[in-house]
């Protein structure tokens, strides 16, 4: 970010590795229009800079009523033991099967179960 | 139509047994079938089923119910409005739909909405746009988009949304329905499917505020499923509803007049005022100076929640995976690249950027601390002697389908004068109060943490003033495309 107004908050090469963070893999054409995209979205969230917080600590902006605890009782679960078998495609030893990987063809690994 | 039956009325039938208890639930979903026919077809629903009522001695047994396609439901798909979400089903309910069900109401069909909630005009579904019931050329506004076309066609008299930045009561100011937004915590968001958790709020649709507030009276209350919802008794939301506005001190904020608002939903809003003046209500100009801050805050905060809500759907989990990969970063990668649509991948990147190492503090935590500032304008305005704040809901009715969608700031814009509420985690309301041409308008009521009741009555005062001079709900008065419009 710079406090300059003609130099843009993100490039290309920073959008790549934004897109590497979120796991999403845009295509040339999608990197150069996030890349002005966002420009103009954060080019309108700069008022932000202008903001006095000062007055503002960080127990202060928790200004939500505080999160309610469960009673420490456990209750019966019908998502646990062998309920989910209903509804998953596939289901072996108490987990969901998923579709295999071609990559682990290549290895020795045995299992092709995913929790 | 205003011929049609109120959910009061079609429970006391249901209960009655004057009808089948799936008469009207039939009823509904011939229209919602009807319109989704032929060229501009509404387009409000994504499944429709006919099923009958579980309790038949309900306060709304037999009374059809549209729910917004990211609240989970055992029967129907749950997709979001998404590619990558399309075909899922959800293993449970959400507690809001048990909650609909125990009350003898049933799901009609889950309706159309931006994909993940992130949009202010339905236009971002995976599964094409909805229109607007009163002018087919037109979005419906979202990113409830459906649910209020659905009421505002007259398909259904209520319906369930969400409401994380303007979500439930824009779309109900577009379409000349009432839409209401509780306060954080109010309503259990167990089975919502999340998409900023610290702003998402379940809310209702009606064709009037006294339906509205019937369905959240059935879905409000805590849940031990959702840690962030209130234990706070819920009152009795209709008991005083039709108290009038008499007395009531409403604050008006000059920040939410100014250049950006139409003209024409200006003078509305001065009409509406001058009811309310003249019934006895005090209007008093206030002041909520961190509103121009709003929609910034927002567009940092909402997408940073959602960049990590969102980072479970990798295509392992849930929904659609992309073929022909061949590791496991690479499933990630490919089934999000092309299971979500542009307007997420977009938040998600601006999410992703403003939590990211060198940039947190100046984006995420500034707007934090902006947040703490613009939730405490109202609180000032609260201790200062306002019950309730008069705004527009939106600074524009319903603009062109395809309008803004190649301008993501205009149509973040859309929602400036509705963030501040979630932001600040108050209720609202948005209340049909005229009609510019044929298209709605709506103005909003604010207030104070868990004050619902008193919002409603302000909303049920003005709706009364205000009798038979808002558009009718109604498919047919919209039918016609404008000239030279089609498909």
């Amino acid at each position: 970010m710079s406090g300059s107004k003609d130099q843009r908050a993100v490039s290309g090469q920073d959008v790549r590795r934004i897109a590497e963070l979120a796991r999403l893999r845009p295509d040339q054409e999608a990197v150069r229009q996030l890349t002005e995209e966002l420009n103009g979205i954060l080019e309108h969230v700069r008022v932000l800079e202008t903001l006095d917080v000062s007055e503002i600590d960080e127990e202060d902006s928790l200004t939500l009523d505080p999160v309610l605890c469960r009673d420490p009782k456990i209750a019966p679960d019908e998502l646990r033991g062998d309920a989910p078998r209903s509804i998953a495609p596939d289901w072996r030893d108490g987990f969901f099967v998923v579709p295999r990987l071609p990559a682990l063809d290549q290895s020795d690994s045995s299992g092709d179960v995913v929790e | 139509m205003t011929s049609d039956p109120t959910i009061f009325e079609i429970a006391s039938r249901v209960r009655s047994a004057e009808v089948a208890p799936d008469h009207f639930v039939r009823e509904s979903a011939r229209r919602a079938r009807a319109g989704d026919t032929g060229l501009n077809s509404l387009h409000a629903f994504l499944s429709v089923q006919e099923d009958t009522p579980d309790v038949l001695d309900g306060v709304l047994s037999g009374v059809p119910v549209a729910v917004k396609d990211n609240l989970c439901t055992r029967t129907l798909a749950t997709s979001c409005g998404s590619r990558i979400l399309a075909e899922y089903v959800s293993p449970f309910e959400a507690t809001v739909v048990l909650k609909l069900l125990a009350a003898g109401g049933v799901v009609l069909g889950k309706t159309n909405m931006d994909e993940f909630a992130m949009g202010s005009s339905t236009e971002n579904s995976a599964f094409g746009a909805t229109r607007n019931p009163h002018d087919p050329t037109r979005v419906p506004g979202g990113s409830s988009g459906g649910s209020a076309a659905a009421v505002g066609a007259g398909i259904v008299r209520c319906a369930l949304g969400s409401d994380t930045g303007g979500s439930v009561r824009q779309p109900a100011s577009f379409c000349g329905v009432v839409g209401i937004k509780p306060t954080y915590g109010r309503v259990s968001r167990y089975g919502l499917v999340a998409f900023a958790s610290s702003l998402d709020q379940v809310g209702t649709f009606g064709a009037t505020v006294e339906e509205a507030a019937l369905l959240l009276q059935i879905i409000a209350g805590q849940d031990p499923r959702d840690a962030t919802s209130s234990n706070r008794e819920v009152p009795d939301y209709l008991e005083e509803i039709d108290a009038g506005v008499e007395g009531l001190t409403v604050g008006v904020p000059a920040e939410y007049f100014t250049e950006a608002l139409d003209p024409e939903v200006r003078q509305l809003c001065e009409e509406a005022l001058d009811r309310l003046r003249k019934a006895g209500a005090l209007i008093r100009e206030v002041s909520l100076p961190h509103t121009q801050y709003a929609v910034p805050t927002y567009y940092i905060l909402a997408p940073a929640e959602a960049s990590s809500n969102l980072a479970r759907y990798d295509g392992v989990r849930y929904g659609m995976r992309a073929p022909g990969t061949d590791s496991v970063a690479a499933v990630y990668e490919a089934s999000r690249t092309q299971g979500f649509g542009g307007e997420i991948i977009r938040r998600i990147m601006l999410g992703t950027f403003a939590l990211s190492a060198g940039y947190y503090e100046a984006y995420y935590g500034r707007a934090q601390k902006a947040r703490a500032l613009i939730a405490r304008d109202f609180e000032r305005v609260w201790e200062g002697g306002a019950d309730v704040l008069f705004t527009p809901t939106s600074p524009t009715p319903a603009f062109p389908l395809g309008e803004r969608t190649q301008d993501p700031v205009s149509m973040y814009l859309s929602d400036i004068y509705t963030v501040t509420a979630n932001l600040a985690g108050i209720p609202g309301i948005s209340v049909p109060i005229g009609s510019v041409g044929r298209l709605p308008v709506g103005g909003q009521f604010l207030a104070p943490r868990w004050e619902e009741a008193r919002m409603l009555r302000a909303a049920r005062g003005l709706e009364v003033l205000l009798g038979g001079e808002v558009p009718e709900v109604g498919w047919d008065s919209g039918r016609e495309p404008s000239e030279g419009e089609g498909e």
